[in-house]
């Protein structure tokens, strides 16, 4: 067993004791209108201060971008969303983040936090096992052994990350054989098949062709009708064609947050209009 | 910084303001050419306009070329969508001045030049101030004097009223010269729809600066 594989084996149990943690979670659900509520945030590395008091609300059932220059502060925010964070040494965080209306720094365990809140990264991170092992490899983590039930389950993650039809009868094939786009909705089924609430896509087709990156934007918009999205992206046609609020920020800052048709024909903040029309940047 | 995009800008801002300086004129010449009835302007007028619906033409390609290649967002995008739709009412415009000249043709053609209608060179300087006037915000930016240029539309509308009902007059005590009134009931039609035009770029550059659509 690889070192990744022993640490989350080891985590099963918990998370099964936490599993009233998501039932509570999944009836707030039922409620909350805001999927996440950041109030004040600071994030340090060590003396650097990467976030300066961040304010914003994510809806449930929205695709919310989050765009800026390199270095501006997104990707952390985005990491801050599930506690990415916690494994970066001197990373200090103070203000509240609110997932569906509970502190996660103080009343959602971490571990339980990321089955609920998925993320997908830049460059695609399949397994070295195959397609069908992939995807069934979190619900096994949450205990799940029965091979009806896993088969269920990897079945409709797939259907969902419209990859079911390409990849059906390669299950068994290794997921290093498969193309960068395929590769990366095989992480988004992966990811699917944890049951999560909150998908964060992490720049998710930077190293995609334009016809993968159409199937991944695609698939977006059909995901919000069941989950919440955040994207960090870096392409501005992305941000405007997929998404429905946009957050710039810069130096650490969120200068501005508003919803996508607003920021993008009439932004309110001169740094904004200068970003987004490639003056600076 | 896109250098090229910014450029690409500069030079159609450049060239929008070489046609309002050409719109300009030909309005000023179109008067001219009608308060005289001097066919040899109206000619030049009337030929004239394809060479401006040639510029009209292509500062509507550079606009839309760098709607496609730059994808512009925010100001940039309601500035080129604004001047997408303000090329149009300027190449409308200008295609009214011929029209105006063609009528002069007739007015010399058809039996000797009857009175024209009295309120005409009112009306017609009236809508000229607000072509020059809206063509100089849409180049220098702004939306200062935009409702005094609106309000001037329906002080052309009036004016509009008053001519025909001054013309039919016209036409009942002079059969003989019903064929030149008829031209004068165009001409002030041209001149109400320049005015109309003039109004609606007042809309387009409202929305460049606004993002607000009446």
């Amino acid at each position: 067993m690889t070192e990744l594989t022993t640490t989350l084996t080891g985590y099963a149990a918990q998370a099964r004791d936490d599993a009233h943690v998501r039932d509570e979670a999944a009836a707030a659900d039922i409620t909350q209108e805001n999927t996440f509520d950041v109030k004040g945030l600071n994030l340090f590395y060590d003396k650097t201060q990467a976030l300066k008091n961040i304010n914003m609300t994510i809806k449930k059932h929205e695709i919310t971008a989050l765009i800026g220059p390199s270095g501006c502060g997104k990707s952390t925010f985005i990491k801050t969303l599930n506690r990415m964070n916690d494994w970066i040494e001197n990373c200090r965080v103070t203000g509240e983040i609110l997932f569906e209306g509970r502190n996660i720094y103080k009343e959602v365990d971490s571990l339980a936090l990321r089955y609920r809140v998925g993320m997908v990264f830049q460059q695609p991170t399949p397994f070295p096992k195959s397609v069908f092992e992939n995807i069934a490899y979190g619900p096994r983590i949450q205990g799940i052994s029965n091979k009806k039930k896993l088969a269920e389950i990897v079945e409709e993650s797939m259907h969902q990350a419209a990859v079911w039809d390409e990849l059906k009868d390669r299950l068994h094939e290794s997921a290093l054989g498969l193309s960068g786009g395929q590769q990366q909705r095989l992480c988004i089924a992966r990811t699917l098949a944890a049951r999560p609430s909150v998908i964060l896509m992490d720049e998710p087709t930077s190293a995609l062709d334009p016809i993968s990156t159409q199937k991944i934007e695609d698939l977006a918009l059909q995901l919000k009708e069941k989950y919440t999205i955040v994207i960090v992206t870096h392409s501005m046609q992305q941000a405007r064609r997929i998404s429905d609020r946009t957050a710039f920020f810069l130096l650490g800052e969120l200068l501005e947050f508003n919803n996508t048709v607003d920021m993008f024909t009439k932004p309110a903040n001169p740094k904004t209009e200068a970003y987004i029309t490639g003056r600076f940047g | 910084m896109r250098d090229a995009y910014v450029e690409s800008l500069n030079e159609l801002s450049q060239d929008m303001m070489q046609l309002a300086q050409i719109v300009e004129t030909t309005i000023a010449n179109t008067w001219t050419a009608l308060e005289s009835l001097d066919n040899k302007l109206a000619s030049e007028i009337y030929h004239g306009n394809e060479d401006i619906n040639t510029r009209v033409r292509e500062c509507m390609k550079k606009d839309l070329t760098i709607s496609l290649m730059q994808t512009p967002v925010a100001t940039d995008w309601r500035h080129l969508m604004a001047t997408q739709k303000i090329l149009y009412d300027i190449e409308r415009i200008t295609d009214n001045c011929a029209d105006i000249c063609h009528y002069i043709f007739h007015l010399n053609k058809e039996g000797g030049p009857v009175t024209p209608p009295t309120g005409l060179q009112e009306m017609y300087q009236v809508m000229a101030s607000m072509v020059v006037d809206v063509l100089r915000l849409y180049n220098e930016g702004g939306i200062d004097d935009i409702d005094l240029i609106r309000d001037k539309d329906d002080i052309v509308d009036m004016a509009f009223t008053k001519s025909m009902e001054e013309i039919s007059e016209k036409m009942v005590k002079e059969p003989n010269h019903v064929r030149q009134y008829i031209s004068y009931v165009l001409i002030v039609k041209y001149i109400e729809r320049m005015a109309d035009h003039a109004s609606n770029i007042t809309d387009w550059i409202l929305y460049r600066s606004n993002n607000m659509l009446k």
